[in-house]
């Protein structure tokens, strides 16, 4: 049984924080490591709106995590775009074969 | 009126024109054009004459009338004259009418102005033109008392103009010049009929004859000086017309660089004379009665005239074959013989001795002996040559330069009209000479006359037309050769008297004139007589056509009669008469002072002496060569010496190589060699220095910046082949380095932090 | 809402956000993956309520879950290679993965607990900040909040007693930016997803 506190909820954004990167890090496919990008500006709205609910900022960290959800969306949109790109031109959507401008 | 000799002068040049800038497509009728032009002009030059005897009366007086034209003029001696002239008419009968014809010509020259027509158009201002002043006083007559004529010359000072003056000298060379040109011109349309570039050869003859005539009718030295140096070009032309023949090349180079060295003292003597008197204007230097204007004259220093003199006379040795720069002349031969009769006998040849003769009054004693020395030089050194010449036309060449030497000396002892009446008459008998030498070798294919001989039955026109020739030149009584050396041995005579420490020189006319009777006649022994020498070339000889022999005879007329008949004492002009009234005051005054009238007292001795001497050498030349009494090998072997002197032309070819070019070849060669070891090793040494500097910054350049910019560059280079392995493409672990480096930093965040 | 039942909802909140993203990495097929993240974001939702953050959680359930979720699944199916195309990663990729993960977690949960930057008179336990869309509009558009009289006065305390001066500073240059560049987002995102035209090769 959880009480609710700041740390809880910091708690809950670290470990999204964690999925999201190890999400990224895992998957190589391409839309899976677009969910860890995902999972992982969750968690930093989590953590705005925490410290906007429990800090002296007023409702300035809802705000940003309003912009963040509305780029987030943005993002999406163009990652998905690039995915299809990439699929359309490599036959495939793993990230791994992405390594022509390996040095 | 005076146009008529500008039309006259300007037809040919316009035939020039004509022909070259439409050669290619009349081809022959090139000859019918130059031809015709030159007919023109000696139409107009012939009505020109006329014309000039109608305007000046006296020109045409025969001696015995000259008198009453003097009575108009003078008034005051008339009686004397008279007298005179009755003496002449009296003595007609006899044959001694030079004393006549002396006392007529003392009558002749009074103030009289021989020219009747001059003009001229300016067309360059080497000092300044015509001022406001002298402007005004030409409009205002009347103002001109105060200032004095002078002001109101047509001419300002240094004005250089092209124009022309018409004398009796000037008619006469006119008429002389477009006569044998006329002649010259039809003997060529025969003699050139096979020849490649017949066309061209025109157009240099109608280009020819029209320098000659503007040279004859120009009013001023400058204007002589051009027409002098485009008849120059035209010898130049056609000397080296066969320029395929090198030695005719060549011969067209030494004409034309000789005549060279005698323009650059021409231009030396118009340059003290145009400094000194600041015009080149006949009618400013000279008086009408053919004195030096007074007013200039005062102004000049006599050295510098004599210098102007001197100048102008190297000119004329130039031109006219004189005695150090006389060895073009023979090389002239060359060229086509007609060329060599219109331009190396009658026309170009004589330009030098009418322009002694035009700036007669210019000369100062000085110059004038000089003159004399170098004429007299010339005319024996060129007679004793010509005795051994074998080619044809080489001999006739030798003749030229002796007989232009006559000419000159009699000039520098003030022989005037001797030396004039020689040009005219020696310009018809030496062109008729050379065209029939010419006819003789288009006819036998040769120019060696060892290998002819016995050409008389062959060619009988050429041989009998060359006989009148060979008489005038040898200066055979009646023939005008006789009357004409005649008044130069006179002259010589007269001179010698009050001149006796110049003997010597003056010995040599009576010697050259037996000479030139002797190889005159062994010319034409040679040619015409005897057994012939060369079956080959006898049976090929022939006649020429009509086109040639015609002017044969035309000019063999001609050379008979140009003297006319003085002593005969009929109304009719004879050449002398017609010279002598223009003769210039100063040919006797001064040192000539009564010269003209012993001269013409001495004619009775002169003629004896010159027949003299002429009947001698022809003897000599029949004994030889028609009648083989003496063998001229005999007497080569008898004087070898001599011999060899004179087949060796006095070894002038040989000193020139020695004196003048070789040392310019040394010249050249040491130049040469200056500029290839001094200057270009100079050079090369500058370039070397400047490669070794090129090369040591080369090196500089390579070793230290290239290599500073190369080490950056290569250090970035490798940092960087070093550092791409970083960039693996590998998406997933740039995430995982991401965190590590996020993690790491929080670790050592939190090592160093201490509260 | 009584304590306990807030508590028992809160907990299952947080295990409702926390459990499907590890599932969201764990499991391996893709839309599996999606449908665990489906549940994930609106677990998020769920404590953006529970943080009084309305409109926030709106938004979330909206544009995430309604809005790019449905694209995710969009790029899956587009892209979809066929069941033999294996995918998985390396287990090397894994453990290394892993170590990273948990040692950043181990930190940042250190952290959290560490009471050194926590300031309990900055952080207290204020209650739920109530935020209406009328007030988050006026703080977009920028109007100070001159009497931040609450709107309703049972909640008095729970609105920031001293309203800070730089809330009237506003939002609205921000808005305008992001509105900017979201269509900029969306209209490079149109172009590089168009229908594919293969690069003409030149032809030798």
């Amino acid at each position: 049984m959880l009480i609710p506190s700041l740390q809880i909820y910091l708690l809950v954004g670290a470990v999204l924080f964690t999925t999201g990167l190890l999400c990224m890090v895992t998957k190589r496919n391409a839309i899976g490591v677009l969910m860890g990008v995902e999972l992982i500006l969750t968690a930093s709205n989590i953590n705005f709106v925490a410290f906007s609910r429990y800090g002296k900022l007023g409702l300035d960290g809802q705000l940003v995590s309003l912009f963040v959800i509305v780029l987030a969306a943005g993002e999406a949109a163009i990652a998905l775009a690039i995915a299809m790109n990439f699929y359309n031109n490599f036959e495939t959507i793993d990230v791994d074969r992405a390594s022509n401008l390996k040095g | 009126m005076g146009l008529i000799w500008v039309i006259a002068t300007l037809v040919p040049l316009a035939a020039f024109v004509v022909q070259i800038l439409f050669g290619s497509v009349l081809k022959r009728a090139n000859a019918y054009i130059a031809t015709g032009a030159i007919g023109f002009s000696f139409f107009l030059s012939t009505m020109g004459m006329l014309w000039y005897a109608s305007f000046k009366p006296g020109v045409l007086s025969p001696p015995g009338h000259h008198a009453h034209h003097e009575e108009v003029v003078e008034g005051a001696g008339a009686a004397g004259h008279a007298d005179h002239s009755h003496d002449g008419e009296a003595g007609e009968a006899t044959d001694h009418g030079h004393e006549d014809a002396g006392h007529d010509s003392e009558a002749d020259h009074g103030p009289v102005n021989p020219v009747a027509f001059e003009g001229s158009i300016s067309w360059a201002t080497l000092i300044r033109g015509e001022d406001t002043l002298s402007k005004v006083l030409r409009e205002n007559p009347a103002l001109g008392d105060l200032i004095g004529p002078e002001d109101l010359r047509e001419e300002g000072p240094g004005v250089v103009s092209v124009g022309y003056r018409i004398d009796n000298i000037t008619a006469l060379m006119f008429f002389m010049v477009t006569l044998i040109a006329t002649c010259i011109h039809v003997y060529s349309m025969g003699y050139m009929d096979h020849e490649p570039r017949y066309g061209r050869f025109f157009a240099y003859l109608s280009l020819f004859c029209f320098s000659m005539l503007a040279l004859v009718v120009s009013n001023n030295f400058f204007q002589v000086f051009m027409c002098w140096e485009l008849v120059g070009l035209c010898s130049y032309f056609l000397i080296g017309f066969y320029y395929e023949k090198k030695s005719a090349s060549c011969a067209a180079n030494k004409a034309f660089i000789t005549n060279r060295i005698g323009d650059v003292g021409f231009i030396v003597g118009l340059m003290v004379l145009f400094s000194t008197f600041g015009t080149f204007s006949f009618s400013e230097i000279f008086t009408p009665e053919g004195m030096l204007n007074p007013e200039l004259a005062a102004k000049a220093d006599t050295f510098w005239l004599t210098v102007a003199g001197i100048g102008i006379f190297v000119g004329c040795v130039g031109k006219s074959a004189q005695f150090p720069l006389h060895v073009w002349l023979p090389d002239a031969m060359e060229g086509p013989t007609p060329v060599s009769a219109l331009i190396h006998a009658a026309t170009m040849v004589a330009a030098g001795v009418y322009l002694i003769a035009r700036s007669f009054p210019l000369f100062t004693p000085e110059a004038l002996l000089v003159i004399t020395y170098i004429g007299g030089i010339t005319l024996f050194v060129a007679a004793t040559i010509a005795i051994v010449a074998t080619d044809i036309k080489k001999a006739l060449a030798y003749s030229t330069v002796s007989q232009l030497g006559y000419m000159v000396m009699v000039l520098g002892i003030g022989g005037w009209i001797a030396g004039l009446m020689h040009l005219i008459t020696h310009a018809f008998f030496k062109a008729l000479l050379f065209l029939c030498s010419g006819s003789v070798i288009h006819g036998t294919g040769t120019q060696e006359m060892p290998q002819m001989g016995g050409l008389y039955k062959k060619m009988p026109k050429t041989a009998l037309t060359m006989l009148v020739g060979v008489l005038c030149i040898s200066g055979f009584p009646l023939t005008s050769g006789f009357y004409s050396k005649d008044a130069i041995i006179a002259q010589v005579l007269a001179y010698g008297e009050s001149n006796p420490e110049h003997t010597f020189i003056l010995l040599l006319p009576g010697i050259s004139a037996g000479i030139t009777a002797f190889y005159m006649f062994r010319l034409w022994f040679m040619t015409f007589v005897g057994t012939p020498r060369d079956k080959h070339v006898h049976d090929h000889a022939h006649e020429s056509g009509d086109l040639m022999t015609v002017p044969l005879v035309i000019l063999a007329c001609c050379a008979f009669l140009a003297a006319g008949v003085p002593w005969l004492g009929l109304p009719i002009p004879s050449l002398e008469s017609f010279i002598g009234f223009g003769q210039p005051a100063a040919a006797d005054s001064g040192q000539f002072a009564g010269l003209t009238a012993r001269a013409h007292e001495l004619h009775g001795v002169a003629s004896v002496v010159a027949s003299g001497c002429a009947l001698l050498g022809t003897v000599l030349a029949v004994a030889i060569y028609w009648k083989g009494y003496l063998s001229p090998s005999e007497a080569q072997r008898q004087f070898p010496r001599v011999y060899d002197l004179l087949i060796n032309k006095w070894y002038f070819d040989e000193i020139y190589r020695y004196l003048a070019v070789r040392p310019a070849m040394a010249f050249g060669r040491m130049v040469a060699w200056f500029d290839k070891n001094v200057i270009d090793g100079a050079l090369d040494g500058s370039a070397d220095l400047t490669v070794r500097g090129s090369n040591f910054e080369g090196r500089f350049d390579l070793g230290i910046v290239d290599g500073m910019v190369n080490w950056i560059g290569s250090t970035f280079f490798e940092t960087g082949v070093s550092l791409k392995r970083v960039q693996t493409g590998w998406l997933r672990g740039y995430v995982v380095t991401i965190a590590l480096g996020a993690v790491a930093l929080v670790a050592l965040g939190a090592f160093l932090y201490t509260p | 809402m009584s304590l306990l039942v807030s508590n028992v909802l809160f907990t299952c909140l947080v295990l409702l956000t926390a459990v499907p993203a590890v599932m969201v990495v764990i499991t391996q097929h893709i839309v599996r993956a999606a449908c665990w993240l489906l549940l994930s974001l609106a677990g998020a939702a769920g404590l953006f309520f529970f943080l009084g953050a309305d409109f926030v959680g709106a938004t979330q359930l909206l544009i995430y879950v309604g809005g790019t979720l449905v694209l995710v699944i969009f790029g899956v199916m587009l892209t979809a290679t066929g069941p033999f195309v294996n995918l998985r990663a390396s287990s090397g990729d894994w453990a290394m993965s892993v170590l990273v993960g948990f040692s950043l977690l181990a930190i940042v949960t250190f952290g959290i607990a560490q009471p050194t930057w926590f300031n309990p008179a900055m952080f207290e336990d204020s209650g739920p900040t109530r935020a209406s869309t009328n007030r988050i509009g006026m703080a977009f558009l920028g109007f100070p909040e001159e009497n931040p009289t609450p709107a309703h006065p049972a909640e008095k305390e729970d609105v920031l007693v001293d309203p800070p001066k730089h809330v009237g500073v506003g939002y609205l240059l921000p808005f305008e930016v992001i509105s900017v560049h979201l269509v900029l987002v969306l209209v490079g995102a149109a172009y590089l997803a168009r229908a594919k035209q293969r690069p003409k090769r030149e032809t030798a």
